[in-house]
C-alpha cells in the first residue's frame, strides 16, 4: 500500500459499475495510480519504469475484458466507448516513451500523473458507469 | 473431402519462414521479430490442428499481444532517443496494429463467426502485417540509425 498524501485517489461506492469483477478491477488500478504518485517525485528510475509498464499492461487488459462485455452484449455505445479507450492507451504509450527516452522524466512524471487521474476518475465515473445497467441486465 | 472455406483458407496460409531479407542488422530487434514469428507460426499449427485447441489459441493470442507491447516500446523508445524523422508515423503504424489485434481479440472472445474462422483471419493478418512492416518500416529506420552512426 502506498502512503497516503494530497494526490492519493480513493475509491468511492459512486464508482460502482455494478460489475463486480470490473469494479475490483478499478480498485486495482487505483491502488497502481497511487503507487505511481507516490513514487512520481522520486528519483528512482527504475521503480517508476516499473510500475508505468504493469499499469500499461493492467490497463490493456482491463480495457479488453470491458470490451468484450460490451461487444457480446451487443451494447450500443461500444464503439464509442473502445474509442476512448483505444486513444488514451495510444497517449498513455506516448507518455512512457517520453519519460524513457527523454531527459527531463520529473517534467514527464508529472505530466503523467494529472492525465492519469483525470482520465481514469472521468472515465470511471461516468463512461464506465454507464454500461453498468446494460451489461446488468445481462449478468447470470 | 471437405472443402469448406475454412479449410481453404488455412491452405493459403503459408508459416513464416525467417531469411535475411527480414534482417535489418540492429540484432536485439532482429530477435524479437523472429520471436514474433515463432509466435505466430504457434498460432497458425493450433488453428491447423484438426480440432482446434481454444484455450491454446487464446493464450497464444495474449502473448503475442504482450510480447508486440514490449517490442514495440523497445523500438519506439530507440526511435524517440534517436530524433528518428518518422518517428509519429512509426508508432502510429504500431498503434494501428495494436487497435487491429484487440479488436480481433474481442470478436474471438466474444465468440464470432465460428472461432476456426476468427483464427484463420488473426493467423492471415498477423502474418501479413509482420511482414510488411518489418520489411518496409523498420528497416527504413534501420537504415536512418546506421546513415546516422547510432546504435542501440
Ligand atoms: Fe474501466
Ligand atoms: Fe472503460
Ligand atoms: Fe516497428
Amino acid at each position: 500500500m502506498a502512503p497516503k498524501n494530497e494526490i492519493t485517489v480513493e475509491w468511492q461506492e459512486d464508482y460502482s459499475t455494478g460489475i463486480a469483477k470490473l469494479d475490483e478491477q478499478h480498485k486495482t488500478i487505483i491502488s497502481y495510480l497511487n503507487e505511481f504518485n507516490a513514487l512520481a517525485m522520486s528519483d528512482d528510475k527504475r521503480a517508476i519504469s516499473a510500475i508505468l509498464i504493469k499499469l500499461l499492461g493492467y490497463t490493456l487488459t482491463h480495457f479488453l475484458d470491458e470490451e468484450i462485455s460490451m461487444y457480446a452484449a451487443r451494447y450500443t455505445e461500444f464503439e464509442k466507448h473502445r474509442n476512448e479507450h483505444n486513444r488514451f492507451f495510444f497517449e498513455l504509450r506516448s507518455l512512457y516513451i517520453k519519460f524513457e527516452g527523454g531527459n527531463n522524466s520529473r517534467l514527464v512524471c508529472a505530466e503523467i500523473a494529472s492525465t492519469l487521474k483525470e482520465w481514469f476518475i472521468t472515465h470511471i465515473s461516468d463512461t464506465d458507469k454507464k454500461y453498468g445497467p446494460f451489461l446488468a441486465s445481462l449478468e447470470p | 473431402m471437405s472443402s469448406n472455406p475454412e479449410s481453404a483458407m488455412t491452405l493459403q496460409m503459408p508459416k513464416l519462414e525467417w531469411t535475411d531479407e527480414y534482417a535489418i542488422g540492429i540484432s536485439t530487434f532482429d530477435n524479437q521479430h523472429k520471436v514474433l514469428f515463432e509466435f505466430i507460426n504457434d498460432l497458425r499449427d493450433i488453428m491447423m490442428s484438426k480440432r482446434t485447441n481454444l484455450k491454446a489459441v487464446d493464450k497464444t493470442f495474449l502473448s503475442i499481444l504482450d510480447y508486440t507491447l514490449t517490442h514495440f516500446l523497445e523500438e519506439e523508445i530507440f526511435l524517440y532517443k534517436i530524433s528518428y524523422p518518422n518517428f509519429n508515423r512509426h508508432k502510429k503504424d504500431h498503434d494501428n496494429f495494436i487497435r487491429e489485434v484487440k479488436d480481433l481479440y474481442v470478436r474471438f472472445k466474444a465468440g464470432e463467426g465460428g472461432n476456426r474462422i476468427i483464427c484463420a483471419e488473426i493467423t492471415a493478418i498477423l502474418t501479413e502485417w509482420i511482414q510488411g512492416h518489418i520489411m518496409k518500416d523498420d528497416l527504413e529506420y534501420a537504415k536512418f540509425a546506421s546513415e546516422n552512426g547510432v546504435s542501440l
